[in-house]
């Protein structure tokens, strides 16, 4: 079985986020069918060093009604609509998501195109990510 | 003094009322706002700092306790002076030391500077994987972090799919394109 990964940038136009895709494929000939969405574009590889497992990073909005409730009273408070960027490990055919923990990346309006992570990587042993976040390295269980 | 207050008194009768019905609103309104709004867990709640990173142009994990530091200089590289060379590091978040890589730093400015790269780190951490995927070269080349060893992987004829390590980082799985060709490098 031949894995391979590539970075297909886009912009989504309806939240402003940069994302990219993770391809995976049986065989050359058959082509590369597309797993899933994630933000995607360092060198190192999001599969897991035996390959059974991906990294994904989303960029997700929530949206707080409450909040935009409270704005026609305080237009000053900002969006009413919360981004974050989620860490999550998948199975490589993108099942079974289990999402780490998420970042806040601010308000929609504030939200910058551009990666949290600065890198981030897999222990050789596929238990635990590590990351470059805030200026400072991290890592973190996967299970 | 004691009219002065009882001509306000009226007055504040009058906003008392309001006033307790605004901050009722608002201790409603921050209620409802921390009963609707999703609890979306936090990734620095479970996960250890290991450490801080020291300033640098870009940096590369190389393993869960090191990364690789790419620094610019003052030093052109190239005749068109628009370019300088960059010197590499390795630092040891744990222990806080960063060490100039002077064999790493020479390879890569003189093989890798003006390109449009990726690297990959090894599983093992020990070795970088840098590979240029353009119509005008394909190819690729791989050291030992500490810069010592190395070899250069050229492709002839298009454009490849990639490479990657394998997991036990003695092999590196080359993707050609159907029309291209590969070969060992020096």
């Amino acid at each position: 079985m031949a894995l391979r990964f590539t970075t297909s940038s886009r912009l989504n136009r309806v939240s402003h986020q940069k994302t990219s895709a993770v391809f995976t494929s049986d065989s050359f000939n058959e082509g590369f069918g597309r797993l899933v969405e994630s933000e995607w574009s360092r060198g190192n590889s999001p599969y897991s060093p035996n390959g059974d497992r991906l990294i994904c990073i989303e960029n997700r909005v929530v949206r707080q009604p409450a909040r935009e409730w409270l704005r026609r009273l305080f237009p000053d408070l900002g969006s009413g609509e919360q981004a974050y960027t989620i860490l999550s490990v998948r199975n490589r055919d993108g099942s079974s998501p289990h999402e780490l923990g998420a970042v806040p990346k601010g308000h929609v309006t504030d939200v910058q195109i551009g990666e949290v992570f600065e890198d981030i990587r897999w222990t050789p042993d596929g238990r635990n990510l590590i990351f470059l976040y805030d200026e400072a390295l991290w890592k973190v269980p996967v299970d | 003094m004691a009219d002065g207050t009882n001509a306000l008194k009226p007055r504040q009768r009058k906003a008392a009322p309001a006033f307790r019905t605004l901050i009722v609103l608002l201790v409603f309104g921050a209620a409802i706002a921390a009963i609707t709004t999703p609890r979306t867990p936090q990734l620095l709640e479970r996960a250890r700092k290991i450490g801080k990173a020291a300033p640098a142009d870009r940096r590369i994990i190389l393993s869960d306790h090191s990364l690789l530091l790419f620094r610019y200089t003052l030093r052109p590289h190239g005749s068109s002076g628009d370019d300088s060379e960059e010197d590499l590091y390795l630092q040891d978040v744990s222990a806080g030391t960063v060490t100039l890589q002077p064999a790493l730093t020479q390879w890569y400015n003189r093989c890798w500077k003006p390109f449009n790269f990726e690297v990959t780190v090894s599983p093992d951490g020990k070795q970088l994987l840098f590979w240029q995927d353009m119509a005008a070269f394909t190819g690729g080349g791989i050291i030992s972090v500490d810069g010592l060893h190395h070899a250069n992987i050229s492709y002839r004829g298009g454009t490849s799919r990639g490479a990657a390590w394998s997991e036990d980082s003695r092999h590196v799985f080359l993707f050609p394109s159907r029309t291209g060709r590969l070969s060992n490098g020096t």
